[in-house]
């Protein structure tokens, strides 16, 4: 009688191991389904936006070395071009600072080793942001090599310029900056 | 009890210590992807060459001015022309202010006058305020 209570007893215990080795197995599982749920990649910018990033530092610096003098105190390159694109020197003289923009601007832009031919893919879209006599910003279209369809997304590189002498047509000029700006894309 | 089942202790406790190495190191996982994202968040959003752009042609503005400046005529309106300009060019196409204050002879020495020139930069995100004394030779 005593013998067959106490087999009992221990066949219960037993059953109170079996629970706990089911909780752990539930736990266990959460774990693995907190991990398969919660490793998500996040996208971070080092990935998405490594190659704007490049082309808003190739533009930034294309502009700053065109605009830094050549020697102590003289004028920068960028100043000479933006002195004759203002719109009172009249258009002919405008258009060609629009072309000389373009071809010091490109060669820049195409620099290599020569080592390797570079596919040419790199376009831009330069325009000029002034501000009139009644305080408004005005935009002056300027240079570009390609046209942006809306497919390529395009990086927004910018420089303010002193002008001098710098007037709209009809207004009054006057030693001011403008803002030179240029949209750069891969084709 | 059997001794068999002393044993099966064991095997549980291993369970109980791998799953909680599991959790661990899924934390660590977690907080590195949090580690790339931010720092390269704050490099995009630096607006480093603004900054350096605006204070380039603010200095060379007030080099200029400092050097034609004496103190009977008026001549700090070139500077305060190009400011204005720059003030109202960076709010339309950058959402930033701009403000700059030029002071005339603000320190001098026995060899040099300073004009002191203060540059504030702010597109809502960073701010930036910068100090620049300009040298004049007496």
């Amino acid at each position: 009688m005593v013998k067959v209570s106490k087999s009992t007893l221990y066949d219960r215990e037993c059953g109170q191991l079996f629970a706990m080795e089911g909780l752990i197995a539930a736990a266990i599982m959460i774990t693995a389904a907190y991990l398969a749920l919660g490793t998500v990649i996040p996208p971070a910018n080092a990935d998405m936006h490594v190659s704007e990033m490049q082309l808003k530092q190739i533009g930034d610096d294309l502009l700053h070395i065109m605009d830094v003098p050549d020697g102590n105190g003289g004028t920068g390159y960028l100043e000479s071009v933006v002195y004759n694109a203002s719109p009172n020197r009249g258009p002919a003289a405008n258009a060609q600072a629009g072309a000389a923009f373009n071809a010091t601007f490109m060669n820049y832009l195409r620099k290599s080793t020569g080592a390797t031919i570079n596919a040419d893919t790199l376009r831009y879209s330069a325009a000029i942001y002034c501000v009139d006599d009644s305080g408004e910003v005005v935009r002056l279209p300027f240079a570009n090599y390609g046209d942006n369809t809306g497919r390529n997304p395009s990086v927004c590189c910018a420089r303010y310029v002193a002008a001098n002498d710098w007037g709209l047509i009809g207004q009054s000029s006057s030693d001011t900056a403008v803002r030179l700006e240029v949209l750069l894309w891969r084709e | 009890m059997k001794k068999s089942d002393y044993n099966a202790e064991w095997i549980l406790i291993m369970g109980f210590i791998v799953s909680l190495a599991i959790i661990f190191l899924a934390i660590l996982l977690n907080l590195s992807a949090a580690a790339v994202q931010t720092p390269s968040e704050s490099v995009m959003d630096f607006p480093k060459s603004q900054i350096r752009d605006i204070q380039a042609e603010l200095t060379d503005a007030a080099v200029k001015s400092n050097l034609e400046f004496d103190s009977d005529s008026e001549s700090e309106s070139a500077f305060e022309a190009k400011l204005d300009a720059i003030r109202k060019l960076a709010m339309a196409r950058d959402g930033a202010v701009v403000e700059a204050n030029l002071t005339y002879g603000r320190y001098a020495d026995a060899e040099y006058v300073y004009a002191e020139l203060t540059v504030h930069y702010n597109n809502g995100v960073t701010e930036y305020d910068g100090t620049y004394l300009l040298p004049k030779k007496l």
